[in-house]
């Protein structure tokens, strides 16, 4: 039975403990650049952070002893002190990811400007399965007697076809045709049938008069980069696959607090109810996927700051010279930030235009 | 050997009231919150620490182990307190009191229990941080008698009993590795560990 003995030395200790323990996150959010328990947002300095984690914790000890007296007569027992700081931990770390979310969900709507499609020229297109946006260079209609090489698009399934505008506004620019293609639903995201999304956008492209055939490649983000793997090693038709942050392995879908890098913990929360990712993940069993790719180019980019898919565990998934040949890191960059990155873009656009340039004419 | 063990008291508590800067400074170190909230805050970060997954789990573990460590030695030391009782400095010696007047067991002493319990866990885990909780464990204990309510013998006993008790915990109780496991497991699915 627990014996507070004085409630004003309690709740002195236990407010205490909460603001010291707020200020050890943010000392350690800091540290870590884990963004999902940083107060001060994803725009914060870890100079800020480590300063509001040396002012909670110094401030509530000076207070606390400034304010109670009790500390110097008989208080609190071990078992009393081990219940405040217990229950004031639970609180704080509550407390911390609610308020960090509530900030990072403010900032993130203020950051995040009129989504559309940027004045690229692009029609809807919507077949069956197959949902998505097609964007065309400008001058495409003027060269219809020249088709041009194509890339699929596919972003992760809870990117939305928005997450791809950065790097499609590049390739278009280099001349690419490019269809974004739209997951649909997360639950009718299901294997096998997944396994015909990216061959019915092919065969769609195929199809058309601006498109060379036999120039097709597909660009995956996060889980698209698995499907389009596995994609381009059952398809001939693809003749170049890019996978940007692509999951690899099951494990890799279990990021535990890592992914609190990425995102706030409400979104993290958000991006877990998808629970079939490493299930899917499995499935496509892209390692294997790897091996059949045969004569086909590819390429593996990830950000050295993946608090998703740590750069230094998908290299470990392939062979040492493989993946120094096949696997890029862009400094600076995280599992979601990197689609967005110019750095990124750039890249892909000039793999692409590498891959196609012994056939491909501006 | 009683006899010595008061000398010893006496050399490091004939210190208290020669400077109002080490008196205050021992004050600090000798209540109850402060360096047992510091050292609990060193745990909270060192859970959080760590380069990729490995090494944090590596540090997770270490701080589990600590804590179990820390409940153990309370278990050892209420038992030590059932069955032995010995006063405290200040109810057989005219001493420098800087403190309040404990009514408990004087032997062990608690908080080098508790100090030195979380303190060898994590030295046998990981040297540097250890190493900064036995200094905080060792003030702990000196500001002890430096106030007049523990003998040396209190302390050092206080000492092997948390050590001890880390020892067992973190080296020979393997049993316990499914539990850790499994909070550990909890909290990655949790994104918190």
């Amino acid at each position: 039975v627990l014996n507070f003995i004085s409630p004003h030395l309690a709740i002195n200790y236990f407010l205490l403990a909460f603001l010291t323990i707020v200020g050890a996150l943010q000392f350690v959010a800091a540290r870590h650049k884990l963004v999902g328990l940083a107060l001060v947002g994803t725009a914060w300095r870890p100079a800020w952070g480590c300063l509001l984690a040396v002012v909670l914790i110094v401030g509530a000890f000076v207070w606390f002893f400034a304010d109670t007296p009790e500390v110097f007569v008989p208080g609190l027992a071990g078992s009393e002190l081990a219940f405040l700081f217990g229950a004031a931990g639970v609180c704080a770390l509550a407390f911390t990811l609610i308020v960090s979310s509530v900030v990072n969900e403010v900032q993130h709507r203020e950051r995040s400007g009129p989504k559309g499609d940027g004045g690229l020229r692009h029609e809807a297109v919507s077949l069956q399965q197959l949902r998505g946006t097609l964007y065309l260079p400008e001058d495409v209609a003027s060269l219809k007697s020249e088709p041009r090489a194509a890339i699929c698009a596919l972003p992760g399934p809870s990117g939305g076809t928005i997450s791809l505008h950065p790097i499609v506004t590049d390739l278009v620019d280099e001349g690419f045709i490019v269809l974004a293609i739209d997951w649909g639903p997360e639950e009718e995201i299901r294997y096998p049938g997944v396994l015909g999304l990216l061959p019915s956008a092919v065969a769609y492209l195929t199809r058309r008069d601006d498109v060379n055939a036999e120039r097709i490649g597909v660009l995956g983000i996060d889980l698209g980069g698995d499907l389009a793997i596995r994609s381009a090693a059952t398809d001939p038709q693809i003749a170049a696959v890019l996978a940007l942050t692509p999951f690899l392995d099951q494990s890799n879908t279990k990021p535990g607090l890592s992914i609190l890098k990425e995102m706030s913990y409400l979104e993290a929360i958000r991006w877990s109810s998808f629970r079939r990712r490493g299930g899917l993940v499995a499935e496509l069993a892209v390692p294997d996927s790897i091996s059949r790719l045969g004569f086909r180019s590819w390429l593996l980019i990830y950000g050295d700051q993946d608090g998703i898919v740590p750069v230094e565990k998908a290299r470990a998934t392939l062979d040492e010279e493989v993946a120094r040949e096949k696997l890029k890191s862009v400094p600076g960059e995280g599992h979601l930030s990197l689609p967005r990155s110019p750095v990124a873009s750039v890249l892909v656009a000039r793999w692409f235009k590498t891959v196609f340039s012994d056939q491909y004419s501006v | 050997m009683m006899s010595f063990d008061f000398q010893l008291f006496q050399l490091v508590n004939n210190l208290a009231g020669r400077s109002d800067v080490l008196d205050g400074l021992m004050r600090l170190l000798v209540n109850d919150y402060f360096l047992t909230t510091t050292m609990s805050l060193i745990l909270v970060i060192f859970w959080f620490e760590g380069q990729d997954q490995d090494q944090r789990e590596r540090n997770q573990e270490a701080v589990l182990r600590a804590i179990i460590a820390l409940f153990v030695a309370n278990i050892i030391l209420k038992l030590c307190n059932l069955v032995y009782f010995r006063p405290r400095p200040f109810v057989d010696h005219e001493v420098n009191l800087l403190f309040y007047r404990p009514t408990d067991s004087s032997f062990p002493s608690n908080p080098a229990t508790v100090g030195f319990s979380l303190a060898i866990a994590l030295w046998l885990c990981n040297r540097r941080l250890g190493a900064l909780l036995l200094v905080l464990a060792t003030l702990f204990g000196l500001s002890r008698i430096y106030c007049g309510v523990h003998y040396p013998s209190d302390v050092i006993a206080g000492a092997l009993l948390g050590g001890l008790s880390a020892y067992l915990v973190v080296r020979k109780v393997g049993f316990i590795d499914s539990v850790i496991g499994l909070i550990i497991r909890t909290g990655r699915r949790l994104y918190l560990a």
